[in-house]
Parts: structure tokens; C-alpha cells; sequence
């Protein structure tokens, strides 16, 4: 057998091999099988977790302190990959396998190492092969998100791309030790239960030795669920996806190693402990990174940002031990609440778990259990406490700095949103599924040259079908995270307050006119001073926990009926839009665009009035309200609909009536706040379109 | 002797001088047919803005929502009540077309500042078409005056004097 000429192992183009591995993965069962089964096994999982997120929303509308706990993230989101985690876990394997399997099985194998490719290459291509089959994959738990996103459900860019790279970590994960297994192996069936051993083994040791002291605690890490876990608490660590990455690369390595036929199984052994050294070395000196972000919109990981930027602060190494059982509920909650924040924020923290070898049932006689001593420098302190409201306060304390006033920033308001699940079902019961069965059928007349096969895969074949499916599933998603947010009264209930913004002083209620429902304003019952029915809910809904300044000024100054939207947190730029009609009203007809509201009820709104024909920019402090802008002549008769616009584009605002442009302004500080609705007095106004569209 | 024989005789000058100070006379009678009906207590109420009491004395029983009877109503106006304690408000009759509103809202207009001459001013920077307003001299308190248009259709003028600082 003749070597392969070098000359030609750098020049050789990898395109061609990347066409010929598509092929193999795009021409098997196992893709089509998986995407078969992910279909039931993902809507079914969106669909009980669009039921159980409904049942949960329908009571936060009763009670908005419950919305505060409703994320999109937690509730539809994690279930939902949560079931892709799982077909990925047992079927993906076989996809990855049969990159090599086959070639291995039919001696194929053999005629491709003699190609001008290195054995890194070509295992390389098989890897990148492995990713285009996972993305494959996806198309089903992308279209569950799709489906949520157009439905009106609430969706964070930042949320959904970490989840999804998450699991695109383990899928390579997956896919790099199924072709290790394949190439250490010498059939398919082998390889896979090689590859089922790493994974189902994880489960084992999820199930078995996780939450358990000393070495089991330290053992239960090498599980490869471990990977998605942190992803799903919407946390993204550096270390985390640095090790993946080298677990990956040194998965793919040793492939690389035992691909090659022909050589001696010891240089083998040799070449694999080396990589096995490498890989635990890369991996020592990834640990070593502490950096972190917390990507999610109720910033659960993190402090308040006050406490954050003291604690950051704090230079002298703060040690920590806890004498708690590891599977000590106390201690999770420590773990979850204080300690994991610690870690992240501050620069020396070391935790010691003084109890690390007991176990919760033997340690009732230890007086000092349930203790945690706190050391800052050369001072100590101990508590019982696992709340940060105490712990923070200590260490405070201990390093001789005083508490930091909270900083203002928007609260999360949780989203509650009740919806049907039944297309959901529809989609993942028949129409996904019989077009993955066309796809399947059209994979079947592919070309057999694979040279020509990449043109042909993406001109002619079925995988046409499936890429213009991705690529619109893609291709729809991303406008709907930049889409306008319509306030959508389509699912309100006539009668009832409206679901999506937040009353906060006056009567707003949904109306059916003539089978349309509208959003009111009814002053015609409304007493001067009244805040809405449920404030102070309402306020910790929109504020959280510094929603008692807010409270204190809209009950000492509910003059102006107001609502405020639930689903934008922080409106800096851009353009606002509602249709308005005044109905009644004997001392105002007033219909107004609120912006710039502040946590105080400081707020800035512009306003248009039936009853006075004019445009006016109002400042509201502390209560009072000014004029910064006024504009006569604005044509606004009674009883007619009406477009009311706010541009705003820094501290620059516009101000559009029927589409003419009457009010220009330029404020001296940028805008920066929630939105919402104003009116004013007796106004019985209804409202229609509210549309919100940000820009950066 | 009689009376009759003492009455002075009606000369030529005479009856020019009688008619000159007519004349002179007849001016302010004439002024006074341009003040409204309900000027007396326009100014009433107007004089109880700028009170230390304020509307108290006039304010009567509670409507619904924050509306409240009034004790005085503008003779020729209806529906005359109070918004809060703030805020005193009376409507015109109804007119048929819009151009009779809007010509009733003028009149008015002048009716008011007739009425009112003196302490209180327009505020041209604020008139809009069917909109107007007057401030008192030291700011305390405003008078709108506007059209509407009711549930029956009706053009209507709708006069407002509200306190200005909360």
C-alpha cells in the first residue's frame, strides 16, 4: 500500500468531504427516525408546558405578585428543551456513529485514510458533519420557540441563545464521544453502547451520587447533564464552556488517534494518554476562570446591583464555612442564594463545607451544625442565616463598609400569558411530522456522486425542504425579537382589567365594540386620588422589591389615570403608537402616551385632548405637573379615532398627531423608563393599536 | 299757585341739553344689555376662586364618580356642578350644527370677558379653535371655554373656572 502524497494533504479541498459526510448522515434512517420521535416527545412537552404556564398566569391575573415568578424561561423554555435533551441523549448518538460506523463496517474506512486528507481532518469534517445533523435535529424545539413567539408569549434574546448554545454544547458533546466510540469500536452497535454508557451512565450518576458528600459530590461532576444545568439557570460561564470545548476537542482527538488502521495498539495507548494529559491540564487551567455572566432578565444569579458593585469591592479574601449536610436543604438554599453570588462577584472567596463528610441524619448531635462563620480579614462572625438580607449586612460589617443605598433599575415583571395549545399540537402531531416524512422520501433519490452531491443536497434534494425549513424557522424568529410589541387585546376578557399593561391610578378596563375589544379609560367613576384596585401588587409587579417609593407617590398623587406596559422594561429610543377615540368627558377628553416613568412616579407623557385641540409635553415630579411643551391647533375632534405618536431618539422627542409631526422637544437628560397610557380626569377615551417598536 | 304754572318752559336749548346728557346717558345702558344674564353670578363664583374658602359654601351633594351638585348655577346654563372641590363647570344649551356651537362659543366668550373685565385676561398662547382661556390677574385661577358634542349630538359651549395650583 502506498502512502499518501504529501504534496496533496495540504492543498486538498475539504468541501467535497464535508458534501460526502453530509450525505452519509442525510441519506441514513437514524436522522429521520430522530426527528420523527422529537416530534410527539418536543410537543408534548410545549404543550403540557403551555398548560401549565396558563393555569399559573390565570392566577397571577388575580394576583400580580404571582406574575413576578413567571419567566418564559423557567416555564416554557427549559421543559421544552428539557424533551430535545432527551432524544438527543438516546438517539443523536446513532446519528453521530454512523459518521464513521459505516465506513469502519464496509472497509470504506480503509480507501479514506488514503485520501490527501490528515486523520485530523477528516475527523474534524466528521465533527462539523455532526453539527449540521444536531441543527437538523433542532428544527423541531425551534419551531416550539417559534410557536410560542408568535402566540404572543414573552421571549429573551439573551435567554433563548444561551439555552440553545447550551444544548449545542452537549449535542457536540454527545456527538464527539459517539465518534470516539465509533472509532475505538468495530461495529455500530458497539460504538453505541459505548456512547449510551457515557450518557445514560450520566443519568446514573444524577440519580445516584449527586447532592452527596465528599468525593461522590466532586464524582457527580463528571456528569454530562452537568453541562446543561448551568445554561438552564441562565448562567453563562466561561469555565464552563472553555472545559466543554476541551472535552470536545480531546474526544475528537482521540478519535483522531484510534481512526487510523494499521498502527500499533500501543502508540495508541501512548498517543491517548497524552491527550488524556493535555485535555486534564487545559481543563485545570479553564477551571481557574471565574468569569461569568448572568444573562437572565430576573438577574436570579446575581445581588441587587448595589450589593454587587460593593461586594466587588471588597479586596481581603472572605473565607466561609458551612456547617451544613450537603443534602442539607439549608444548605442548597445557601448555595443557590448566597454563595454561588458570592463566588461570582467577589475576587477571593473560599467556602469550605465543614461538615462535608457527614450526612444530614448523623450530624443531629453536632451543637455547632447549622452555623456558618463568616472571616473578612482578620475579623469573624457567625450566622444561621441562609437569606442574603442578613448575610450581606454581616459582611459588611466584618469588612467595616456600610450597606449601599439600592440603585434604581427596572424590576422583572414576570409574564404571564394564558394561550391554546392546540396548534402546538397540530404542528407537532401532523404537519411537522408529515413533512419530515416528505423530506425523508425525497432523501431517498439523492445522487450517489458525491462530488456533485452538495449542489444537488441544496438545489434539488430534501434537505432543500428541511434547510428552507430551518432557515425559516430562522428567518421568522429573528424579526419577532425585533418585531414591534403590540399590546394584542385579541385574548383580553371584556369587562375585566387588561392583562398586558399594569392600571395603575384610574379605571382601565377592556370593552367589546362591536366585537372588537378595546382598551378604556373610564373617569366617569373614577374619584380624584383613587390609585387602581391593587396597587400595591401592581407596584411590586412592576417595581419588585423597590416598589415602596413608587407606591408612597402614586398614592399621594393618583390625579391621572394611568397604565403602564408590562412586557418593556427599560424604553430609551424609538417609536410608540396607540389609536385613541374620545367618548365622553365634561372636563377632559384626554388621551396620552406616557414614557420616562421612573421607580419615584416621576414620569413624562404627551397628550392629546378632544376638548381642547391641542398637543402638549407634560412633566409630572413629585405630583405636580408642567408644561414643557404646548402646541395649539391639533385638529382632535370628539368622537373620532385618532393616531398618536411619540419618536423618541435620546433626549429628542416628537410628537405625531394623524400622522403630522406638531411637537418637537429636546429634554435635557435622555429618556429612560417604562411606558405606558395616560389620561386625565373624567376622560372616557378607548384605546386601540398600542404599539411599541425599540431601536438601539 | 299751582305747580303747572311753575314748570319751567321747554325751550329749543333746552331740549338740547336734555338730549345731550341722553345721550351721554344712554352709553352705559347700552354696555349693560352686552352683560350676560348670568354675570352676577359668574363673578360670584369667580370672587370664590380667589377666596380663602374657596367653593366650600356653594358645594353641594356628592354625583357619581367625583362630580358634585353645585349650590349656584349660571342663570340660562345647565348641569352646573363641581368636579372635585377644584373645579366648577356649567353647559350651554344644545346646538343643532357646529357652526352654531362654535358661534355660541364665541359669543361667550365675549359674554365673559365682559362680565369679567378687568381681573381677568385671554391667554392667546393657549386658544386653540373651540377652545379658549382666561386667567385671573395673579394666576390663581382659570376659565375654559369650549365646545363638545354630546351623546344626542348636540353641539354644546362648556364653560370651566378651575383653581390652578393643586
Amino acid at each position: 500500500m502506498l502512502s499518501p502524497d504529501t504534496s496533496l494533504t495540504r492543498g486538498a479541498p475539504v468541501w467535497p468531504l464535508f458534501a460526502k459526510e453530509l450525505r452519509e448522515i442525510v441519506s441514513g434512517r437514524a436522522l429521520w427516525t430522530l426527528l420523527l420521535l422529537a416530534c410527539p416527545l418536543v410537543g408534548y412537552s410545549f404543550f403540557q408546558a403551555i398548560s401549565l404556564y396558563g393555569e399559573a398566569s390565570a392566577a397571577a391575573a388575580n394576583s400580580p405578585v404571582l406574575a413576578i415568578s413567571l419567566s418564559p424561561l423557567d416555564g416554557i423554555l427549559v421543559p421544552t428543551f428539557g424533551s430535545f435533551y432527551v432524544a438527543v441523549t438516546l438517539l443523536f448518538p446513532f446519528i453521530a456513529i454512523r459518521a464513521l460506523g459505516e465506513e469502519k463496517q464496509s472497509g470504506a474506512l480503509r480507501l479514506l485514510v488514503q485520501l490527501p486528507y490528515r486523520t485530523v481532518t477528516l475527523v474534524s469534517v466528521k465533527l462539523a458533519a455532526v453539527f449540521f445533523a444536531w441543527l437538523l435535529c433542532a428544527i423541531p424545539v425551534l419551531s416550539s420557540v417559534l410557536i410560542w413567539s408568535i402566540a404572543g408569549g414573552h421571549l429573551s434574546l439573551a435567554e433563548i441563545v444561551t439555552l440553545f448554545f447550551g444544548h449545542l454544547l452537549y449535542g457536540l458533546l454527545i456527538g464527539a464521544v459517539a465518534l470516539f466510540a465509533a472509532s475505538i469500536t468495530e461495529s455500530s452497535a458497539t460504538a453505541a453502547i459505548v456512547t449510551l454508557a457515557f450518557t445514560i451512565g450520566s443519568w446514573v450518576l444524577d440519580f445516584t451520587v449527586a447532592g452527596r458528600p465528599g468525593w461522590l459530590e466532586w464524582f457527580a461532576h463528571l456528569s454530562l447533564t452537568q453541562v446543561i444545568r448551568t445554561f438552564e439557570q441562565g448562567l453563562l460561564s466561561v469555565s464552563l464552556v472553555a472545559g466543554v470545548v476541551v472535552v470536545v476537542c480531546a474526544f475528537a482527538a482521540l478519535a483522531t488517534v484510534w481512526l487510523p488502521p494499521g498502527i500499533a495498539v500501543r502508540q495508541k495507548l501512548i498517543r491517548s494518554a497524552l491527550c488524556v494529559a493535555a485535555a486534564a491540564v487545559a481543563l485545570l487551567a479553564v477551571t481557574q476562570i471565574k468569569a461569568s455572566i448572568d444573562i437572565t432578565e430576573d438577574r436570579r444569579n446575581s445581588f441587587p446591583l448595589a450589593d454587587a458593585r460593593q461586594l466587588a469591592g471588597l479586596a481581603d479574601p472572605l473565607s466561609i464555612s458551612v456547617h451544613l449536610a450537603a443534602e442539607d436543604p439549608r444548605y442548597i438554599d445557601l448555595q443557590r442564594n448566597v454563595l454561588a453570588k458570592l463566588e461570582r462577584v467577589m475576587p477571593r472567596v473560599s467556602i469550605r463545607l465543614a461538615s462535608g463528610r457527614q450526612s444530614f441524619a448523623s450530624s443531629a448531635g453536632d451543637e455547632a451544625y447549622g452555623e456558618i462563620e463568616y472571616r473578612y480579614g482578620s475579623r469573624s462572625d457567625t450566622s444561621r442565616s441562609t437569606s442574603p438580607r442578613e448575610i450581606l449586612p454581616l459582611i459588611y460589617g466584618l469588612a467595616g463598609v456600610s450597606p449601599p443605598a439600592p440603585i434604581s433599575s427596572a424590576e422583572f415583571p414576570g409574564y404571564p400569558v394564558v394561550m391554546d395549545g392546540a396548534f402546538a399540537l397540530l404542528w407537532f402531531l401532523a404537519i411537522l411530522p408529515i413533512s419530515i416524512v416528505l423530506a425523508w422520501w425525497r432523501s431517498r433519490r439523492l445522487p450517489s456522486n458525491n462530488q456533485t452531491f452538495l449542489k444537488e443536497v441544496v438545489m434539488n434534494s430534501s434537505t432543500k425542504t428541511l434547510l428552507i425549513v430551518a432557515v425559516s424557522v430562522v428567518a421568522v424568529l429573528l424579526p419577532a425579537f425585533a418585531a414591534p410589541i403590540k399590546v394584542d387585546l385579541a385574548n383580553e376578557t371584556a369587562g375585566a382589567e387588561p392583562k398586558g399593561l399594569v392600571p395603575v391610578v384610574g379605571i382601565w378596563r377592556i370593552e367589546n365594540d362591536g366585537g372588537k375589544k378595546l382598551l378604556a379609560v373610564d373617569g366617569r367613576q373614577w374619584k380624584e386620588g383613587q390609585s387602581s384596585a391593587g396597587i400595591a401588587d401592581k407596584a411590586r409587579a412592576l417595581y419588585g422589591e423597590r416598589y415602596a417609593e413608587f407606591l408612597d407617590r402614586v398614592q399621594a398623587y393618583a390625579y391621572y389615570p394611568y397604565v403602564v406596559a408590562k412586557d418593556v422594561e427599560d424604553f430609551k429610543n424609538g417609536e410608540i403608537t396607540v389609536r385613541f377615540e374620545g367618548l365622553s368627558g365634561r372636563i377632559d377628553q384626554g388621551a396620552g402616551i406616557l414614557f420616562n416613568l421612573k421607580p419615584n412616579g416621576d414620569y413624562l407623557t404627551i397628550r392629546a385632548n378632544c376638548l381642547e385641540n391641542n398637543l402638549v409635553l407634560w412633566k409630572f415630579e413629585k405630583g405636580r405637573r408642567s408644561s414643557v411643551e404646548w402646541v395649539r391647533n391639533t385638529p382632535t375632534a370628539t368622537r373620532q379615532w385618532h393616531d398618536l405618536k411619540v419618536r423618541i431618539v435620546g433626549n429628542k422627542v416628537e410628537g405625531y398627531l394623524d400622522g403630522k409631526l406638531y411637537l418637537q422637544h429636546t429634554l435635557p437628560q435622555p429618556v429612560s423608563g417604562k411606558i405606558g397610557l395616560w389620561s386625565k380626569a373624567d376622560s372616557y377615551m378607548h384605546f386601540d393599536d398600542f404599539t411599541v417598536v425599540a431601536s438601539e | 299757585m299751582s305747580a303747572r304754572l311753575h314748570a319751567p318752559r321747554r325751550t329749543p336749548a333746552r331740549l338740547c341739553a336734555l338730549t345731550t346728557v341722553a345721550l351721554i346717558n344712554v352709553g352705559p345702558i347700552v354696555q349693560a344689555a352686552e352683560v350676560p344674564s348670568y354675570c352676577a353670578e359668574l363673578k360670584q363664583v369667580a370672587a370664590l376662586a380667589l377666596a380663602r374658602d374657596k367653593f366650600a359654601s356653594i358645594i353641594g351633594a356628592a354625583r357619581e364618580g367625583n362630580f358634585l351638585d353645585s349650590k349656584v348655577s349660571l342663570p340660562g346654563w345647565g348641569d352646573c356642578s363641581f368636579y372635585g372641590t377644584r373645579t366648577y363647570t356649567c353647559d350651554s344649551q344644545g346646538f343643532k350644527t357646529a357652526d352654531e356651537g362654535n358661534a355660541a362659543h364665541g359669543k361667550v366668550l365675549e359674554e365673559v370677558k365682559s362680565c369679567l373685565r378687568g381681573g381677568w385676561t385671554e391667554d392667546e398662547n393657549r386658544a386653540s379653535p373651540g377652545y379658549v382661556v382666561l386667567h385671573d390677574e395673579r394666576q390663581l385661577a382659570s376659565i375654559t371655554i369650549n365646545t363638545d358634542l354630546t351623546e344626542k349630538g348636540e353641539h354644546i359651549v362648556r364653560l370651566i373656572l378651575f383653581l390652578r395650583s393643586r
